[in-house]
């Protein structure tokens, strides 16, 4: 049997297994036995899925670390409130006990 | 030809004109025809429009009608038009964002690895090309994600910045994080260590509510005034600031985890924040399911030697194999795919799936 037609016989094989990540593996290591047509194919179908991963990962980094920063933020916003506050307060209670 | 000569010379007096960039001006519908690399995008043009008519004529160097002539002409700005988008977006592609993108994927991390990065590009540039001409708007979202992506890089970068420097003022100790690394399933510890922190967030801003400060975030000060009103003593104001000191704590030991994490657990983190940790539910598409459409290869003869005689009564005469031309021959694994593939939206993985089919067909049959 000639090498593409062994190659097609095993993927078929691998997918009546019904294993996808198997059938990813099989398609990578076994990409120097493909066409460059199809080549073409399995590196831009693996690249697109790629980039939405790489995305949303970016993405869900960025969503979590704002979240915390944005809380932290808020914090030190209202603690310079209060201590300014509280100075005031402190002042005002000063000027009272020396009346 | 006249037409195209026409075009041609106006092509000329533009370009001199400065109107046209050489680029932008492109092949000619001649040279596009010409070179097979360019006629296979006008083919796929041509077939998304469903003019296979018109593929067999061109593939076949049939004389054209002048409708069909201008049905091409006008099919040349969307080939040129995906050779110019797909160039803009490889030249997004530099290495390190090409490193990026394979570090979040084993398999393409793989090719990458054994391809290298030039070749992948080239694959890639073919592949965006046709993308275009065949999805235009798939094409664009992939361009958008890959342009955000960029953007997410730099705004990550700035956030990390921000991140070091709390952990600078606050001198915050590395400590869950690396432990979660060590333990025995880390995505597992991570995922729980990120819900802990999440929900401590919740109950932080929850907290926050009282000054309907979250509601208006960044401009504290005219927010909060109604809340001060209340507060009319020093003791009640310290109580507030030391609930605040402990939750900006809380809140640094979740930077620490941030700030000190490495590039794996950059990874873990991902995957935590993804809410799963195995690979292949990560997947967003289905080889499996794209699989199906498969037969095996002695099947395939089978329902091809049918299709055979189905064709020979359709056209009352008897297809001998043996006596036909390459030409005729993949003319007719053509016909016999468009009929098998008729009803199956041609995307990326079902073009490959039929690539795949028609490479076996082109074997079984020589």
């Amino acid at each position: 049997m000639n090498n593409f037609l062994e190659l097609y016989n095993q993927f078929v094989e691998l997918v009546k297994e019904g294993d996808e990540e198997k059938i990813r593996s099989f398609l990578v290591d076994n990409i120097d036995r493909f066409p460059d047509n199809l080549k073409r194919d399995i590196v831009g179908i693996l690249f697109e899925e790629a980039v939405d991963r790489t995305y949303d990962d970016l993405k869900n980094q960025i969503d979590y670390f704002t979240q915390i920063l944005e809380t932290k933020n808020s914090l030190e916003n209202i603690k310079r409130t209060l201590e300014d506050k509280k100075r005031e307060m402190e002042i005002k209670k000063r000027i009272m006990e020396e009346f | 030809m006249a037409i195209e000569k026409y075009r041609y010379k106006k092509q000329q007096e533009r370009l001199k004109k400065n109107e046209l960039t050489e680029e932008l001006a492109g092949p000619s519908t001649a040279e596009i025809l010409q070179k097979p690399a360019l006629s296979e995008l006008l083919y796929l043009a041509l077939e998304e429009k469903g003019n296979l008519q018109l593929v067999e004529k061109l593939a076949g160097g049939k004389t054209l009608t002048q409708e069909e002539f201008m049905t091409v002409d006008n099919l040349r700005t969307t080939v040129i038009e995906a050779l110019n988008k797909s160039r803009e977006v490889i030249d997004l592609l530099k290495p390190e964002t090409i490193t990026i993108i394979a570090s979040k994927s084993r398999n393409f991390g793989n090719l990458v690895k054994h391809l290298g990065i030039e070749r992948t590009k080239s694959f890639l540039g073919d592949y965006l090309t046709r993308l275009m001409v065949a999805n235009p708007d798939k094409f664009q979202n992939l361009r958008d994600k890959l342009s955000k992506t960029k953007e997410a890089e730099t705004t990550l970068k700035t956030i990390n910045q921000e991140l070091k420097q709390f952990a600078e003022n606050y001198n915050i100790p590395e400590s869950e994080l690396s432990e979660a690394l060590a333990s025995y399933d880390p995505a597992e510890a991570l995922r729980k260590t990120i819900q802990g922190h999440l929900g401590k967030i919740d109950i932080i801003r929850n907290w926050l509510g009282r000054y309907e400060f979250m509601r208006n975030k960044g401009i504290g000060k005219d927010i909060v005034g109604d809340r001060l009103e209340k507060l009319n003593k020093i003791g009640e104001i310290d109580a507030e600031l030391e609930n605040i000191n402990g939750y900006l704590q809380e809140i640094g030991g979740m930077i620490g985890n941030s700030v000190f994490v490495n590039e794996k657990g950059r990874e873990w983190l991902s995957r935590a924040l993804r809410g799963n940790t195995l690979e292949s539910q990560e997947m967003g598409m289905s080889f499996l399911e794209a699989g199906k459409e498969l037969d095996s290869a002695e099947n395939l003869n089978r329902e091809f030697e049918e299709f055979l005689s189905e064709k020979s009564a359709e056209e009352k005469k008897q297809i001998d194999w043996g006596n036909t031309n390459s030409e005729e021959r993949n003319k007719l694994i053509e016909e016999f795919l468009n009929r098998k593939y008729k009803s199956k939206a041609k995307g990326g993985l079902m073009r490959l799936i039929i690539g795949m089919v028609k490479k076996t067909l082109e074997n079984l049959r020589t």
